[in-house]
């Protein structure tokens, strides 16, 4: 999966894949055949070997999310977690991203590289809700999207398939509606000692006049041996690595496409589409990272970056045959940015409950996802941590603590300590946002170290979102009474909140051309060979982790781009390399 | 492709074997564990290269009390760590036995040097866990208690 140093400029191909996420990897997996011919372009690269990642990451003295990603010439691919400087690596996302003008910081992160950020993703993928689909007309907010959550089901089991999600059927059936027409392919990730514990003095408790369940997360992670990569054995470094492949990354889908006669072009960063006077787009030119610019001309074209850099590549094409840019004859290109906000509250058990051991993450509560409450306030999502207050430095603050502020040593040092970590609680809540134009993607003026423009946000948080995070930390606060655990203190400041990585919105779907850039089939209405797929197309974001969502419409997609390939002519044969 | 990872070697042993044992006599006061005499001989040098000769007055200081028919935990509790320049010094040992790192005073970042100091860090064992992206363990023992 090595680029070319050299490669001819013009290059004619079936379809034609910018970004190789999970979404791309998918379809072009999906697509490629003896008589389909893919290429997927990649701004980032493959990198070096998984383990010497994995090592990079532990000899690093900032351990950030990218670290196991640094790319061998960050300058030539910089992002908001790879700086251009690996002095800058504290605050990458402020040097990449210019929110000088913005309200609030847009927080989450993504990786650019071969695979995407699935490979620092957590794994977790609970499917949307049926109201998810319908926010509009089911609560008179937000959006409704042009399908419906029976749409997209049959879609959610063959992306279950294809990423290998391990979860409890029996438990996930029906949860607010979303009924499954097909079990997981390999049975739940075991839940942690903790979860158990916690489960156990949750039965039967009602909070909020709702009955709470604990359930085990359905993840991407193999519970099993499953499509060649082995069961997870609780590294509890999913973020940002698993050293093993035991949880699923894009990189699974490029091999397999690759495989097929997928042509993967890395260190390729796309910097423009061109736009025909019959208003399909055929040709994408990118500017390698050796400095060479090409051309590759498709029948169709998929833009499958995330949803800021897909935002940014079709702002960046304005030209003659599209003035705002390609795709935005709605001028809602880059409108509707949305993440999932977090807030984690830490505390104390009284019993033990060894946290950092196992994935960081293997049960949650869906109770509070869904319901009538949706017309004045978002829904939010409960998981309970299994590791422990890293997010706050533990364990390593609290040795420090132990042995500079109380002079600890020898076995009292390692009693005292194993007392504290092994008592420590997280839960976070993840709560919604709607979409709202005015939390928006454009072009910065300025551009990054490889010359293209960076892209510029605008971020505020609604009062519909806010007022969530009260019930949520009232909901996290009974809970951990009833469970026996003190929390450490509780930062009810709406403001103050962390992104989920969950970037979404931007090139949102929907039923016309006016009100949205795609349709349900995630093609362009301005551009009929055109499809934009991912996070970007979502109307609304839900409470659900986004990627098996992504995957489903993204497997969606692939077929409707298979049948509808022959409606696009060929290049005449003498134009062929 | 290019390998961009350095050898996880230790540093070349360039000081006598005694120093080492009274290095780790002093760490393993501290630490109340067994601990690696090869790894101690890598900290030995960071020791040095971080603290300068405060590193071996602190040894020798230990060296000599605890010869005073004083145990070694009275030594550290009532002679080093109230010492104002061999205390800090004796509880960044301690911290770098059980980090693996050694916190720079003017950034405030922990500095570590290899992907192996990483892994033995004794915080971990410590709390009944495992370094995270090394658990050596099987499906589903976060089901349980950790063996202690």
């Amino acid at each position: 999966m090595t680029a070319k140093s050299s490669i001819p400029t013009n290059e004619t191909f079936d379809v034609v894949i910018v970004g190789s996420g999970v979404a791309g990897a998918l379809i072009a997996d999906a697509l490629s055949q003896d008589d389909v011919r893919v290429l997927l372009l990649e701004a980032g690269e493959t990198g070096i070997e998984r383990q010497d990642m994995v090592l990079r990451w532990a000899q690093a003295s900032v351990k950030g999310l990218g670290t196991p990603y640094t790319p061998s010439d960050p300058a030539k691919v910089p992002g908001p977690e790879q700086p251009a400087n690996e002095n800058d690596r504290k605050n990458a996302r402020d040097v990449y991203y210019d929110q000088t003008n913005s309200p609030e910081k847009y927080l989450s992160t993504y990786e650019r590289r071969v695979g995407g950020s699935t490979w620092h993703w957590l794994g977790h993928t609970p499917r949307l809700l049926p109201n998810d689909f319908r926010m509009e007309s089911a609560f008179g907010v937000g959006a409704d999207w042009p399908i419906r959550y029976s749409d997209l089901e049959p879609w959610y089991c063959k992306a279950e398939r294809a990423l290998g999600v391990a979860g409890d059927d029996a438990e996930w059936n029906d949860v607010h509606g979303a009924f499954r027409s097909q079990p997981f392919p390999m049975s739940k990730i075991w839940p942690s000692w903790s979860d158990v514990q916690i489960a156990r003095k949750l039965k039967d408790v009602e909070i909020s006049g709702q009955q709470v369940s604990v359930l085990s997360t359905p993840s991407a992670r193999n519970s099993q041996a499953y499509d060649g990569r082995p069961p997870c054995s609780g590294n509890a470094s999913c973020v940002p690595i698993c050293p093993i492949g035991a949880k699923y990354d894009a990189s699974v889908h490029v091999k397999k496409a690759v495989q097929k006669k997928a042509v993967l072009r890395e260190r390729c960063v796309v910097t423009r589409l061109e736009v025909e006077a019959d208003k399909t787009v055929h040709r994408v030119h990118y500017k390698q990272w050796d400095g060479l610019s090409g051309t590759a001309w498709g029948r169709i074209v998929v833009i499958a970056a995330n949803a800021i850099e897909s935002a940014k590549l079709l702002l960046l094409s304005a030209g003659p045959n599209a003035e705002k840019g390609i795709a935005n004859r709605s001028d809602l290109v880059g409108c509707n940015l949305m993440d999932h906000l977090q807030k984690a509250v830490l505390a104390t058990s009284r019993e033990p409950i060894f946290p950092f051991r196992g994935p960081p993450s293997t049960s949650g509560i869906e109770t509070f996802r869904d319901g009538s409450f949706r017309e004045r306030r978002a829904a939010y999502r409960l998981s309970l941590g299994n590791d422990g207050w890293s997010r706050a430095g533990s364990p390593y603050n609290d040795v420090v603590r132990l042995v500079r502020d109380e002079s600890m040593f020898g076995a009292d040092l390692r009693a005292r300590l194993f007392h504290d970590v092994s008592r420590q609680v997280r839960i976070s809540c993840s709560v919604e946002v709607l979409p709202n134009p005015e939390n928006r993607v454009t072009l910065s003026d300025q551009v990054d170290s490889f010359g293209v423009r960076r892209p510029a946000i605008h971020f505020v948080t609604e009062p519909y979102t806010r007022t969530a995070f009260g019930p949520a930390l009232d909901t996290i606060a009974e809970i951990l009474r009833i469970i026996d655990a003190s929390p450490v203190s509780v930062d009810r400041d709406p403001l103050h909140y962390t992104g989920a990585g969950h970037v979404m919105g931007t090139c949102r779907m929907g039923f016309d051309a006016a009100t949205s850039v795609v349709d349900q089939n995630c093609v362009s209405h301005d551009h009929p060979n055109l499809y934009i797929v991912g996070g970007s197309t979502f109307p609304t974001c839900g409470t659900a982790n986004p990627t098996i969502t992504i995957a489903a419409l993204a497997l969606r997609a692939a077929g409707n781009i298979a049948a509808t390939l022959p409606r696009f002519p060929v290049l005449p044969a003498k134009a062929h390399p | 492709m290019k390998k961009e990872i350095k050898d996880q070697g230790h540093h070349p042993l360039t000081v006598p074997a005694d120093k080492i044992k009274g290095f780790l006599r002093l760490s393993q006061a501290l630490t109340a564990c067994e601990l690696d005499p090869v790894l101690a001989g890598t900290y030995f040098v960071r020791g040095q290269q971080a603290f300068g000769a405060q590193f071996e007055a602190l040894i020798n200081q230990f060296e000599t009390l605890t010869s005073q028919v004083r145990t070694p935990a009275f030594v550290i509790r009532q002679h080093i760590f109230p010492d104002p320049t061999l205390g800090p010094i004796a509880k960044a040992i301690l911290l770098l036995w059980y980090i693996g790192a050694i916190q720079n005073t003017s950034t405030g970042d922990w500095q570590i040097e290899s992907a192996d100091d990483y892994y033995r860090a004794l915080v971990w064992d410590a709390i009944g866990a495992h370094p995270p992206t090394l658990s050596n363990g099987y499906f589903g023992h976060w089901k349980y208690p950790p063996e202690m």
